[in-house]
């Protein structure tokens, strides 16, 4: 039904040995994570009606945002946001009409409850390149405007997820 | 030993199902149409009658969640004992396909045991030699796990009839056909996503299947349920949180606040027999910033004793008042006779997360003793037989405050075990504290928590060296017999048998078996390739008798553990589900 989580993986390279775990690291391209995702959503978003979709952060809120992502959330989230322990924070299953949230709903729930291990700890400029990320990763496309901690607090933007 | 144990020819196994109803009826039908050339052959199985259940303590499986209608965790079983343990020895394992939190136990009945996964799959073995027998994945496909606070778990099934029950995430009750894991039903308690899930194992009790719902960190209004075990209708509802209309309505502001007030019941309740009532767990309220609801807000944090029947609410007892630390009052309620100060009670224990070990009259709910058994600062005292709590540990916006324990509890969801011959109570024990402070509230959003604090759990200064421990606790005095102190958290249930012994996994992936008197470390299993969380259950076939575990680290403590989670110890522990079953 859908990808077994990564750690999942990680367990079966275990597993598979040497062997298997260099045919995996294999597959993986040199790009960094945030580019390959990119990639992808792009392309999914580029099928949406030109324009539909606003700019609200900058493609380097969203590649610094990927590495503060890796760093605090993806462990309970999945690297590529597809949850684990926690839930997906990309998809249709995150972000759609029936789930009914504003970009100000997830920020504000992002910067004052996130991470679990220790909510609020992080600096501020970090959760605002977090949520640039979860808008790349849930297709809305880069600007040339940066995203602010304001902006971000009460904007009210529906958050739906446009990618394929 | 037991008639029970005898295997049924198969006719007989036929009418005792037709005797069930119509829809046992389809399932009979679906058993003999899944007996194929094909199908591997299924074990003997004999259904899973109230008189079975009512004595579930005599039986030589494990046929629910804590082995018996008093939630004791603690089995009949001697063949393994404390000369022998030494010699236990791994017969089979079975490795899961998933990462997170494996918490379930063997559930066995004859030689069939149901096993859970997380994200909500069944599995069927032959319980002597791990042959697989059928699994059930339920599909989770368009559901977004939104309001699962601690880990994508499922803690087990329960049995009745030919039938298996599941709980799942996306709120749903499962009736599956236990010789082929066909859906015989399945019946949606309310939309996933917006504020409720379930994990917890089901009970039975006279043809009703038992069931609470959880999402105190979501703003739900959290419910126990009973369905027909045979249709899968809907019987009852009873609210953790009252309306303003209804007793208990007046410890809640009058603004609508009960309907977001939280009230998971996310644990498996207890039932009496002799009164016939339902013991159940409630438990924190919503938001967690308590200034944001004045009242003692009921029944969060309390256990409720409910008429099976209709769900109507006998009494209540509350352990943590107006509660803004997150101290659920969902731990096991434990059926024990004990003798306070020369006097005999017939009582319920439970260890807190508010780190007090509870002795309460079942008969009335009236409080017998309460005795701490972790560091434990916000509630400080009792008065009248109720808890008082200190109103200088409250978090306010602004205001930060250091207490203990910590919103994890000086024990979590893992079981506590009762044995009736060392008269202890086991149990897994946590030592952390925390700083906790209220945030500027935001309005509540379905699918998103309801908290209003921020916090950190730290160590408990008390004991700078451990984050776990393994304590009994002497169930006459309340006072600690033996404990065994560990560096890594002790995230496990207890199992303790009449062989003298005390079964419980460690973090870091050793299943102990303690001697029940003393605490000397009898036998400790091999390492795991994760650690354990999963309840550890036993059982007999054919004369022989089985312990069984998962490992498979995960829950809330990695979650929410703040510096126990960002200890490298802790964060060391490797994940992936195993289950392991040893015997002599």
């Amino acid at each position: 039904m859908n990808a077994l989580p990564d750690g999942s993986r990680a367990w079966r390279r275990r597993l598979l040995g040497g062997a298997g775990a260099a045919l995996l690291a294999g597959t993986a391209s040199a790009q960094p994570l945030a580019q390959q995702l990119a990639m992808t959503q792009n392309a999914g978003a580029g099928q949406e009606t030109a324009g539909a979709v606003p700019a609200l952060y900058t493609a380097a809120q969203a590649a610094t945002g990927a590495d503060k992502f890796a760093a605090n959330c993806a462990l309970c989230h999945g690297k590529k946001l597809q949850g684990r322990v926690g839930p997906a924070l990309t998809g249709p299953n995150f972000a759609s009409a029936k789930a009914n949230f504003k970009v100000s709903d997830v920020f504000l729930f992002l910067s004052r409850q996130m991470p679990a291990q220790q909510p609020g700890s992080l600096p501020k400029q970090d959760y605002v390149d977090i949520m640039a990320f979860l808008l790349q990763q849930n297709g809305y496309p880069a600007g040339g405007v940066p995203l602010t901690e304001a902006a971000a607090a009460s904007s009210t933007v529906p958050l739906l997820y446009h990618g394929k | 030993m037991h008639a029970l144990r005898t295997r049924c020819p198969r006719g007989r196994r036929l009418s005792l199902r037709l005797a069930l109803g119509g829809s046992a009826l389809f399932a009979a039908g679906a058993a003999l149409a899944g007996t194929t050339a094909a199908a591997p052959p299924m074990p003997a199985y004999a259904p899973v009658t109230d008189a079975r259940l009512a004595n579930a303590a005599n039986e030589d499986g494990w046929l629910m969640y804590r082995h018996d209608y008093g939630s004791t965790g603690y089995s009949k079983l001697s063949q393994i004992n404390a000369g022998n343990v030494a010699g236990l020895k791994q017969v089979w394992d079975y490795k899961s396909d998933f990462d997170q939190g494996h918490e379930a136990p063997p559930v066995v009945n004859g030689d069939v045991m149901f096993i859970t996964t997380p994200k909500d799959e069944v599995h069927a073995f032959q319980a002597s030699t791990g042959k697989p027998l059928w699994t059930y994945k339920h599909d989770l496909s368009a559901v977004g796990l939104k309001t699962v606070c601690c880990d994508v778990v499922n803690r087990g099934v329960a049995l009745y009839g030919n039938n298996v029950y599941l709980a799942t995430l996306d709120n749903y009750v499962v009736a599956l056909n236990a010789q082929t894991g066909a859906v015989v039903w399945k019946t949606q308690l309310m939309a996933p996503d917006l504020g409720g899930a379930m994990t917890l194992a089901p009970l039975v009790v006279k043809g009703r299947v038992i069931v609470g719902l959880s999402g105190g960190e979501y703003g739900l209004r959290g419910s126990v349920r009973a369905l027909d075990a045979n249709s899968g209708k809907l019987l009852w509802t009873t609210y953790t949180i009252p309306s303003p209309k209804e007793p208990g309505g007046n410890t809640w502001p009058n603004n609508g606040s009960y309907k977001t007030g939280g009230g998971g019941a996310w644990l498996t309740g207890t039932y009496d027999q002799d009164t016939d009532t339902l013991f159940w767990g409630v438990g924190n309220p919503g938001p967690w910033l308590a200034t944001l609801r004045p009242g003692d807000n009921l029944y969060t944090d309390s256990v409720i004793a409910l008429d099976p029947e209709n769900g109507h609410i006998k009494w209540h007892y509350q352990y943590t008042p107006h509660d803004t630390w997150d101290y659920d009052g969902t731990n096991e309620t434990v059926m024990t006779d004990i003798t306070y100060k020369g006097v005999a009670h017939k009582a319920i224990v439970t260890a807190s997360r508010n780190g007090w070990f509870y002795a309460i009259d079942r008969k009335n709910g009236k409080l017998i003793y309460a005795t701490r058994f972790v560091s434990a600062t916000s509630v400080s005292g009792f008065k009248n037989g109720h808890p008082v709590t200190d109103s200088a540990l409250r978090p306010a916006v602004g205001k930060q405050v250091f207490t203990c324990p910590s919103f994890l509890g000086g024990k979590n969801w893992w079981p506590i075990a009762v044995d009736p011959q060392t008269h202890y109570a086991y149990v897994p024990a946590m030592h952390t504290c925390m700083t906790i402070k209220g945030v500027d509230p935001v309005a509540y959003k379905p699918g998103l928590a309801f908290l209003d604090e921020t916090f950190n759990v730290m160590r408990d200064p008390a004991f700078p060296n451990n984050w776990g421990d393994v304590e009994a606790i002497d169930l006459d005095t309340g006072k600690q017999a033996w404990h065994f102190p560990s560096k890594l958290p002790w995230n496990d249930g207890m199992l303790a048998t009449a062989g003298g012994l005390v079964f419980s996994g460690s973090a870091d992936g050793h299943l102990y078996a303690f001697d029940a008197k003393t605490g000397a470390v009898k036998w400790k299993s091999p390492q795991m390739t994760s650690g354990i969380i999963g309840v550890p259950s036993t059982w007999s076939v054919g004369g022989k008798q089985y312990v069984g575990v998962w490992a498979g680290w995960g829950g809330a403590t990695p979650i929410w553990g703040g510096d126990m989670a960002k200890d490298p110890a802790v964060q060391d522990i490797p994940t992936g589900g195993h289950l392991y079953v040893f015997s002599l």
